[in-house]
């Protein structure tokens, strides 16, 4: 993505000269967000304990049926595997023009940006959608594969890893966007994957050390459709229920899956921050300490970069967790305390994530229209009638680009007031000791609503 | 040591160690020029502020370097507390604090000298990269300390105290020893002979009515 920005760029070079200065925004931002505190402390902060968190669902028996066939696993399976055939094959033999090569844009736009998108819009995708589970379960039905060994008791700290790896790749090799590299990161990926499910069994992979299922599976937590299944994990019932509640049910506690969840923000913001001028800087400055390393350097510093943002996210929301604590008045485990609100930062994850990758969706996704005519640049003529496909602009206007962001983050985070005050409900022993607790929260969304803002503004936007 | 306590201690060592977070990000921005930009123009109250804070981090660490040797010299045995604080919690707490205080310190700097702000990515970036290494160290100081100062001070309490104790025994059995004796004489000799010789005639004795 981040050679792609370099082509494109977020809002393609445009600049929008804001009619207010943006300070203004923000702040206005900002203050749409402690508002909706208010409204939320006013409508809906009366409840603790497990009522606190209950909210309502409706069986959909139609969606249920449809769930229950084999159909809709037969063609995200066959989507699934057909995408990551096409991105290890274009990427192998295709045009090494990353923007002429499918790999890129299957990659980075299809199922990085949209999937993920859709994913939280709708409901897990990937579960469906996942080709080394329908690889798996074909092979499995002719050969029938047992585990060799029991998985260490690792928790999700697996998938922290790959995911890190993955965020490396996007956005500190600088090789994202050779096909190439892409397509050997896919075909290592695989079988990555497929020697853990045959190794440690299917399920166990998939849970703890396959990053996507992971990360799916949280971002498919905020969408409306929900499956019960039973003990074998056949869909039992599918239900509806509004967006984000269901990362109120965040599972297990640990670490892992606070360090992941914030993983999922850092590498967001990392990946805005080196759009901006700030981050040039911080490199050229630093340059005396990684241009020693020669090619790595690059790599090295960028990671560094990376980490050093990781952290900074992590110690302040563990700080914020004390602070809610102490205004919980209540000697909570902090691990449990994080895990549980650390999983009302998804939205502003997942809106940060449609929000940055905006115009990618909506734009630069076109462009593999016609190189449909013409995968692998060898001149085929396979679908002429594409071949000259020009990508409509229309929703790309650098301000049409601006608002959507803004309008975004905003309701992003007044969501994860929302979730965060519900939390608070069960968490905490009595409605004002949970209201108490939610100020340090309320100061941590509008702090990170504003940083987000500016940090999405400046590549689209001028003057102001 | 308690809460309240920790709290405290952290907060007044988070504000101090900014400073020296301070100096860091500004060597690691300003390479050379770093101490003539720190010391001049709206940052020439900066030396004093920086020395002072150092200062007083090296004066509190002595202190309790001091304490926890002075009480393991008397106890004659380790000196530890059965709970010490989470390192991450001390390490989040001490880094957000010296990174809010670095972040304020810009903005006023900035603000005092009519230039233009420091953007959020940059105070986050050469925030973490200066005041990170400092919070690493000084939560390890910390969570050190901490786990033994007042295990430390309530050990030498406690030897001052049966030194106190062993004292004032000491003192009132010297006194005892000898006064036991003079009050036995005095009692035998009040009972046994001189009131006999001074007392009453036996003929006024109500045992003798």
């Amino acid at each position: 993505m981040v050679s792609l920005a370099g082509i494109f760029w977020h809002g393609f070079g445009q600049r929008y000269d804001l009619p207010a200065p943006l300070a203004l925004y923000l702040f206005a931002a900002g203050g749409v967000v402690v508002v909706s505190f208010v409204l939320v402390v006013m409508f809906a902060g009366g409840q603790v304990g497990p009522k606190a968190v209950a909210y309502p669902r409706r069986a959909v028996p139609l969606l249920t049926r449809i769930a229950q066939t084999p159909w809709p696993r037969v063609v995200g399976s066959l989507i699934g595997v057909l995408g990551l055939a096409a991105v290890i094959i274009t990427g192998q033999f295709g045009s090494t023009d990353n923007d002429r090569n499918p790999a890129e844009y299957l990659t980075w736009i299809y199922f990085w940006a949209a999937t993920l998108i859709l994913s939280g819009l709708i409901g897990n995708l990937w579960s469906w959608l996942n080709p080394w589970a329908a690889i798996y379960d074909v092979v499995n039905r002719y050969i029938r594969i047992s585990p060799v060994w029991k998985l260490p008791n690792l928790g999700i700290w697996p998938a922290v890893g790959t995911y890190f790896a993955f965020a490396c790749l996007e956005l500190t090799s600088g090789m994202a966007n050779r096909p190439l590299i892409v397509a050997i990161a896919a075909a290592g990926y695989t079988i990555v994957t497929l020697a853990g499910m045959a190794l440690f069994g299917r399920d166990e992979w998939l849970d703890h050390g396959e990053a996507f299922t992971v990360l799916f599976g949280i971002i498919g937590k905020f969408g409306p459709v929900e499956a019960e299944r039973d003990e074998l994990g056949r869909i039992t019932t599918v239900c509806l229920r509004p967006w984000g509640v269901g990362l109120l049910r965040s599972g297990g506690a640990g670490w892992d899956r606070v360090v992941f969840v914030v993983l999922m923000l850092s590498t967001l913001a990392f990946d805005g921050i080196e759009a901006t001028e700030s981050w040039q800087n911080f490199t050229v400055t630093l340059e005396p300490l990684w241009l020693p390393l020669g090619a790595w350097g690059f790599f090295a510093i960028r990671t560094a970069g990376l980490v050093l943002l990781t952290g900074a996210f992590l110690l302040i929301f563990i700080a914020f967790m004390e602070l809610v604590l102490y205004f919980g008045n209540r000697r909570a485990d902090l691990m449990t305390t994080a895990t549980a609100f650390a999983f009302t930062l998804v939205p502003i994850a997942l809106v940060y994530n449609a929000a940055h990758n905006y115009s990618y969706v909506v734009v630069q996704s076109q462009g593999l229209i016609p190189l449909l005519d013409d995968p692998l640049g060898k001149g085929w003529h396979l679908l002429p009638a594409l071949a000259g496909y020009k990508p409509s602009f229309v929703l790309a206007q650098a301000s049409t680009v601006w608002f959507a962001q803004l309008v975004l983050i905003v309701v992003g985070h007044v969501i994860a007031v929302y979730l965060s005050h519900l939390k608070a409900g069960e968490t905490f022993r009595t409605a004002q000791r949970a209201l108490l607790s939610q100020y340090p929260m309320l100061l941590l969304m509008v702090m990170y609503t504003m940083t987000s803002l500016w940090i999405l503004a400046q590549p689209i936007t001028a003057g102001g | 040591m308690n809460r309240r306590r920790l709290a405290i201690a952290a907060a007044a060592l988070g504000l101090v160690a900014s400073q020296a977070g301070h100096l860091l990000a500004y060597e690691l921005r300003f390479g050379t020029a770093a101490p003539h930009i720190q010391s001049t123009g709206v940052h020439a109250y900066f030396p004093l502020v920086a020395k002072t804070a150092l200062g007083a981090i090296a004066a509190a660490l002595v202190a309790g370097l001091v304490l926890v040797g002075l009480a393991r010299i008397l106890s004659g045995r380790r000196v530890r507390s059965d709970s010490e604080p989470s390192y991450v919690s001390l390490l989040a707490i001490l880094f957000s604090l010296q990174l809010a205080t670095f972040a304020v310190q810009e903005i006023a700097e900035a603000l005092v000298a009519g230039a233009s702000l420091m953007s959020a990515p940059d105070l986050l970036l050469w925030g973490t990269l200066g005041q990170l290494p400092v919070a690493l160290i000084a939560a390890s100081g910390l969570q050190w300390l901490s786990a033994r100062v007042e295990s430390a001070v309530g050990l030498i309490r406690d030897v001052v105290r049966a030194a106190l104790r062993k004292t004032r025994a000491t003192t009132s059995a010297a006194i005892a020893a000898h006064a036991a004796p003079d009050l036995a004489l005095l009692v035998s000799r009040v009972a046994g002979s001189s009131l006999a010789k001074r007392g009453p005639p036996s003929s006024l004795r109500i045992s003798s009515i």
